[in-house]
Parts: C-alpha cells; structure tokens; sequence
C-alpha cells in the first residue's frame, strides 16, 4: 500500500506501529483458531480467490469468476440485489418487532403505539420495516422490468423467470399482510378491499375465499390472527425457498444472462490425433450451436 | 515452528493397475459455453465482492436516513364500521382497486390478474429466440416500441377514466328500455343449501363485462395491429410491446387511484384531496 509521505519526527513512531500491527495480524493469522476458521490465505492470488469462494459458506453461492457485464452498473441496476437485501432486512427488524407485538385484535394497535413511546428506538425500527416493505415491493417490479426488458427471461433462464413472478406474487402478499397488522383504519381499508377481491371470485369460490381471507364473516379478532401467522411464518418460509431456488437457477442457468460472445473464438481441449489432448482454436460459433465436450474438465 | 511443506495431491488420484485411455466424444455443451471467455470474465473476490458490499452498505444508509425522517402512518384505531372515506388499498393494490370501479368486480379481481400473471409466466415458453440475450430492449425497434406503447398506454387510460367518469355509457345503458328488466344467469349460488341461478340484469352484463371486455382486448389489440403495421416486429418485440402496456398500466392506475381519487373514490385534483385519502 503507498502511503503519503510522513513528516520527519512522526515517522519513526509511526514505522514502528505499522511494524507492529503487521506482526499482531500476522500472529493472529498463524493462530490454529484463525486457521481453522480460514483455511486458506488472504485471497490475494488467483488460486486463493478462487479458494476463498468455494471454502466459504456464505460465499460459495456465488461463483468464483463472473462476467464483466454482471459487474455492469446499468445492467442489472442491483435491483435483484436489492430486492435481497431489503428481504433480509426485514427478516432481521421483523424477528425484533415479533418481540414487541401481540397479534391480538384488543393489544396490536397500542402495542404499535407504545413502540413509538415506551421503547427505546422502538419507532426507528418500525419505520424501517414499513419503508423497507414498500422499497421491497417497489424493487422487485422493477427487477422483473430490467429482466424484460435485458431478455433475461430467454432460455435456459426460462423457468427461472417463472420462480421470479411467483415471488412477485409472494412478496405483494407477504407486504400486504403485514399492512393489516397495525390493525388500524388503514388496515381496516385494505382488508375491506382484499376480501371484496376474494370474494370476486366466481360461484361458490368466492364465499369460500372470503372466509379464507377473514376467518369469519367480517373483519375481526380472526383475521388478525391469520394473517399474522401467514405473516410471520408461512410467506416468509415461502419466499425464502423460493429465492433459495431462484439463487440455485441463477449458477446452474450459467450466471447472469450477458449478450452473445459467440462471435469469438473460444477455445477447448480436444484429444489430438497423436494421443494425449491439445488445444484448439474453435472458429466462431453462436452461443447455442454445441461444442465438442472436452474429455476432462478444463480449468482456466 | 516447523516448515510447512507444500504437498500436491491428485484430487482423483489414479489406480496404478488400471489403464486409462479416450472411450468416447459426446455431443454436447462444453462447460465454457456461455460464460465467456477469460477475457469477459473477474474474480468473484474482490470485484463483485467490493459492489455487494457497497450497494448493502448504501442500502442501509438510505433506509436509516428515510426512517430516521419519516414515520410510518398509524392511524385512528381500526373500525370496519366506520369506513374511511376515501377507503384504499396499499398502494401496490391501487391498480387492482382502480379496475374494480370500470367493471364487474370478478372481472377486475380475478380474471385479469390471472390472464396477466399467466400470460407473465408463459412468456419465456413464447418468446425462445436467444440471440439477442442480454441487450437492452433488443433492437432500436424494440426501444421505439418502447416508448410508443408508454405514450399509447398512458392516453387511452387517461381517455377511458375520464369517460367512465361521466358515466356516459351507463347513462345510456339506462335509456335502453328493457335491458334493466332482462336478466341473465351468470352463475350458481348457494341459497338455503340449494344451488340456485344467480341472475343479473342484461345491463350489468353489458355494463361491467362486456365493454371492459371489448374495450380492454380492442385496445390491445389496436396496440398490437399498429406495432405490426409500422415496425413489422419479431416475436421479442410484440412481447415489447404487450409487457410495457402491462407495466406502464400497472403503475399509472396506481397513481390515478392514489393522486386522483377522492371521496367516494371519484376524480379530484390531488391538491383537493380529503385528508387521509393517501394510503401512506
Ligand atoms: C423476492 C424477489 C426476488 C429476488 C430477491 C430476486 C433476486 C435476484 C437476483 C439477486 C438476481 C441477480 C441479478 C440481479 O440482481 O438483477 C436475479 C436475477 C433474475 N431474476 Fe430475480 N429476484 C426476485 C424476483 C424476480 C421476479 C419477480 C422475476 C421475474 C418475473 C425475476 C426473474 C429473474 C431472472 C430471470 C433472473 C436472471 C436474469 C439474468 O440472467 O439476466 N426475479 N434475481
């Protein structure tokens, strides 16, 4: 790392911190505890960024190299990202609001009012869920418009496209039941709305639907209590699995969708006629058109 | 401490009494296909390392600084007695809620979500053409199209909302002799726990199915001949134009619902609005 020139009667001092600093990190490092949480070095070469990426956890959903047009801002615009995101932030400040709420038609209103009275950053932490669910909604709309619009619905990422409006549908249910648990005259409207939608539908299935939705025949004690345990457990649950296989499709479909490179010459690994394998040049093919599979497994 | 030596492992050693040899060539895809080439590609660790991490951070900032701003609404405690007035839906429902007051509410409840989340999911079993993956919009035809269908989209709503809002047509439907007292079957209910016809009069039918019916799939497919007509357009650029008439309805009957909507849910300038009548 370059550092800006020191003045004269600091730099001793600050030479001997650095040295110092670098022996505790490398003391730390050396430790069996360290090492056996980070089984590889500091991923500084090749071999350990790809290392990093496949001993890790968290990190081995993700790939060890992604294309450059992944890495494009305006590609994706980080809506998906985002979308994710503001899922796991909701997941963490909903647990702690789980804390501080009954879902009970007498208690759920003063219980969101005490939040912004009797506890400490109580109203921070319910703004944050409300305006998180909003982004949420307004985030995935748009994810699903740049995917449309990028063509990243084609195949082989076509079935993917088909999880992702199911968890658009999952995530407008999952942010409207949440709307009805402050179990105030905005939640009132929007139930009063919700069940006359249910019970749109036709013949004998809308009354059925209606009663779904309410637990009774009108909005009351029941309804609360059912729509907070789709709240809290089943839509979560839901969404979750749903973006776990969406996450899967996204390695298995070959990452990111990226306009064709087909125009360039790839190259494989082709067994030469002399015995053994060398490499060949593969003129210029479309993405579709298949190549010869090489006889073992070409690492780059 | 002693010197860490550095052993190379097959990872899948061989077996010394066996003999490996070429059995076969398969046909198919090679694992590079569609992953470009060494050139078109980074290390995971640190380059989309670093954006996730900045993009996670920024979030958090933002949506700190909005909460830290602005409250969520609470309002009085809930009374489905005493309805709000104007009553909405969150805004995400808007759209939904906005279509209930054209036509018959089984029509805008039910069927057209379900032909649209439908017709979201067959997409990609229509439209197979992979050539132009991972470009924006496609073409510059596709781009056009683009903004076409917005302009499209937005006047004819525009124009269909304020006609329904004079109620022209139901006027009419009125001064028709007869077609109030003809009824219809429309389908079967439960009354005492006997199946009994469920009846309408003729002027519902006409009034919330068949002219919503008409004017929605004739404005579609309007849409759809002048594509046709003056960009003569591949499979992925009618799916252009259908998708933006989709969205582009979707998020301006939610700002109509919610900016234009008043008492009684009719049109107001959003500065004469009863209070409340946002659902924020
Ligand atoms: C909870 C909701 C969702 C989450 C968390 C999510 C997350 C993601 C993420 C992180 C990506 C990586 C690329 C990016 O960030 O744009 C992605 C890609 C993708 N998403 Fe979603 N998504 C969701 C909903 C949807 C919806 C509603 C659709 C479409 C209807 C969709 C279709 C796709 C497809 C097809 C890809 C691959 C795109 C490509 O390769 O260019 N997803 N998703």
């Amino acid at each position: 790392m370059m550092l800006p020139p020191i003045p004269g009667p600091l730099r001793a001092p600050l030479d001997k911190a650095i040295e110092v600093n670098k022996a505790v990190l490398d003391l730390i490092r050396q430790s069996p505890p360290w090492k056996s949480i980070f089984r590889n070095p500091y991923p500084n070469t090749d071999e350990n960024r790809a290392l990093v990426m496949f001993n890790s956890f968290f990190l081995h959903i993700m790939p060890v190299k992604v294309k450059r047009n992944t890495l494009k801002w305006n590609y994706t615009f980080g809506m998906g990202l985002l979308t994710f995101y503001l899922f796991v932030l909701l997941t963490i400040t909903g647990v702690f609001l789980m804390f501080l709420y009954v879902p009970a038609a007498g208690q759920a209103y003063t219980d969101m009012q005490r939040l912004g009275t009797n506890v400490a950053y109580g109203q921070l932490l319910r703004n944050s869920h409300r305006w998180a669910a909003h982004l949420m909604v307004l985030f995935v709309f748009f994810h699903m418009c740049r995917v449309f619009y990028t063509g990243g619905y084609k195949p082989p990422r076509d079935f993917n496209w088909v999880v992702g409006v199911i968890l658009f549908v999952l995530t407008l249910l999952l942010s409207f039941t949440g709307y009805i648990l402050t179990w105030d005259q905005l939640a009132a409207s929007a139930i009063t709305v919700g069940a006359n939608i249910g019970a749109a539908s036709p013949m004998y299935i809308g009354g059925l639907m209606k009663a779904f939705i309410l637990g009774a025949d009108d909005p009351g004690p029941p309804t609360l209590i059912r729509v907070y345990a789709f709240h809290v457990i089943l839509l979560p649950f839901a969404v979750f699995t749903m973006v776990g296989v969406h996450f899967w499709r996204i390695r298995k479909d070959g990452g990111l969708s990226a306009p064709a490179t087909g125009r360039k010459a790839r190259q494989v690994i082709v067994p030469s006629t002399r015995g053994g394998f060398s490499v060949k040049d593969v003129p210029a093919v479309s993405p579709e058109a298949p190549l010869p599979a090489p006889p073992e497994e070409v690492r780059r | 401490m002693a010197k860490e030596e550095t052993v190379v492992q097959d990872i899948n050693p061989k077996d010394p009494n066996k003999t490996y040899g070429l059995m076969e060539l398969m046909k198919g895809r090679a694992p590079l296909v569609d992953k470009g080439g060494p050139e078109e590609s980074l290390f995971s660790w640190p380059h989309l390392m670093l954006w996730i991490t900045v993009v996670f951070l920024g979030l958090l900032v933002v949506l700190v600084g909005i909460s830290w701003i602005f409250d969520a609404p609470l309002r009085e405690p809930f009374d489905v007695d005493v309805p709000e007035n104007p009553a909405k839906a969150p805004w995400y429902f808007l759209n939904l809620q906005e279509l209930l007051l054209h036509m018959d509410k089984s029509l805008a409840g039910v069927l057209v979500p379900t032909v649209v989340l439908g017709a979201l999911m067959a997409l990609p079993y229509i439209d197979r053409n992979t050539r132009d993956t991972g470009i924006w919009y496609g073409t510059k035809k596709g781009l056009q199209i683009t903004l076409f269908t917005t302009v499209y989209t937005l006047g004819w709503i525009t124009v269909g909302v304020l006609f329904d809002e004079t109620n022209i047509y139901g006027g009419f439907l009125r001064l028709l002799p007869g077609l109030q007292h003809i009824t219809v079957p429309t389908g079967v209910h439960l009354v005492a726990g006997d199946l009994a016809l469920y009846k309408v009069s003729l002027a519902t039918v006409v009034a919330g199915w068949l002219l919503p019916v008409v004017i929605m799939v004739g404005l579609t497919g309007l849409l759809v001949a002048i594509v046709e007509v003056r960009w003569r357009p591949n499979i992925r650029e009618r799916a252009i134009a259908l998708f933006t008439g989709f969205a582009v309805a979707y998020l301006y009957l939610i700002v109509i619902s919610m900016f234009f909507r008043g008492l009684g849910m009719h049109l107001t300038w959003p500065w004469d609005l009863p209070p409340n009548a946002i659902p924020f």
